[in-house]
């Protein structure tokens, strides 16, 4: 006798709003784009090392054949939230591609529990002392 | 549509005239050779007024690259594929369109290579692209650039060269068999620009080499080929031989191009309605 199957799945999962941080970023780094006139753009890649994802915001300078400059990494797991942001790593960590170095380049990360918290530690980032200086040596590097 | 602008600028920092171009007939890729034109006030120029073009010529970081290369899309829509000296493919995936495999090529010129040379070197050139065809999956390739050999060159026609012909219907038999070998075809437009019945000029590039026997005056270097699966999307009426930047001429008085205040090359500029 054939048995119906029924989904145990919620049926609202379309109606679920999501704002990842993979799409903050890439709001943030067209903007840069914009604003620079994309002598130096922000690009965003995904990673996924097992069940963590980690996303990273690099700022490049396409006419200083593709310079990169690590500005910051995002780490979650499945939950979009609670993510560890981490900006400015040592130049040693910058490029970490396995699990382990990413972790150590982590270490001093800061933690943000939900969309609202990681905004406002992007904005502290992206507004920093730290941030400003390697834009402007950036943009001298492009103009230069 | 996609459109395209290619040009060898002999060394001449044509600022002016290349983003009045690029602007005027909406590129969205522009490639340049030979450009004296640094890539960072082309980039400011083009995005003076609006934001929207992106500085791709670097495939690979902290590599120098002869091919300056403009774009409307962010990167990761013209993804570098295969990259040497004098050819760069990219995958240009824009989101809701077919992929296409875009192939840019400054061809060693007559200076460097003789005809026989050419005709050898060309089937390098031609089975690096059939081998990333492959490996794409798809060979929705467009060929675009500074072949140095006319369409009727060996080069050219050759089976294992580009074996590009001259009519779209010869290209839709897609391939050809030589000695048990099959061979993909190119469709060529460009043979089609000779001359008086065109409704531009009568090549891209002028050699005034009379007191020779063996001399075309005008040649046609500058060279758009296409895989027969892109000839749908492809119309004579979007091809151009460019003549004028939209404010200056870029022939001199008796018709040719002008090499004192433009550039030995004539522009191409065509569109792809995908």
């Amino acid at each position: 006798m054939a048995q119906t199957t029924t989904s145990l799945w919620p049926d609202d999962l379309a109606s679920i709003s999501v704002r990842t941080p993979v799409t903050i970023l890439k709001e943030q780094a067209a903007a840069l784009g914009k604003m620079t006139k994309n002598l130096i753009e922000g690009r965003v890649t995904v990673t996924p090392f097992g069940q963590i994802i980690v996303v990273y915001l690099d700022l490049v300078v396409p006419t200083l054949k593709n310079y990169t400059y690590r500005l910051l990494r995002v780490k979650h797991g499945s939950l979009l939230y609670p993510v560890q942001v981490a900006a400015h790593s040592m130049p040693e960590l910058r490029e970490a591609t396995d699990a382990v170095t990413v972790a150590v380049s982590m270490m001093n990360a800061r933690e943000a529990r939900n969309e609202d918290e990681f905004l406002a530690v992007l904005r502290e980032i992206l507004t920093s002392e730290e941030t400003k200086k390697v834009l402007a040596a950036l943009l001298a590097q492009a103009e230069s | 549509m996609l459109s395209f602008l290619f040009w060898n600028l002999n060394r001449k920092a044509l600022l002016e005239s290349v983003t009045r171009m690029t602007l005027r007939h909406e590129i969205d890729v522009l490639i340049l050779i030979e450009s004296g034109i640094e890539e960072v006030r082309l980039l400011e120029a083009l995005n003076a007024e609006t934001v929207e073009y992106h500085c791709a010529s670097s495939a690979i970081p902290g590599m120098p690259s002869r091919f300056q290369i403009f774009t409307k899309f962010p990167s990761e829509f013209l993804k570098p594929f295969h990259d040497e000296d004098r050819m760069t493919i990219r995958r240009l995936d824009v989101p809701a369109k077919d992929e296409i495999l875009l192939t840019a090529i400054h061809f060693p010129s007559k200076l460097a290579l003789s005809d026989a040379d050419q005709a050898f070197e060309s089937t390098r050139y031609a089975e690096t692209i059939a081998v990333r065809e492959r490996e794409a999956g798809h060979a929705r390739t467009v060929v675009i650039g500074d072949i140095n050999m006319n369409p009727f060159e060996f080069g050219m026609v050759g089976a294992r060269g580009f074996n590009a012909v001259m009519t779209r219907t010869l290209a839709e038999g897609r391939t050809r068999r030589v000695q048990g070998g099959d061979y993909p075809f190119f469709y060529n437009p460009m043979w089609g620009r000779f001359g008086d019945t065109t409704r531009g000029p009568g090549g891209s590039y002028y050699y005034d080499n009379s007191g020779r026997h063996d001399n075309h005056y005008w040649n046609v270097f500058d060279q758009v080929l296409l895989r027969p699966d892109l000839l749908p999307f492809f119309s004579h009426n979007d091809l151009d031989i460019l003549t004028h930047d939209g404010e200056h001429s870029l022939l001199d008085g008796r018709g040719r191009p002008n090499a004192e205040t433009a550039s030995d090359h004539l522009p191409l500029v065509f569109r792809l309605s995908l």
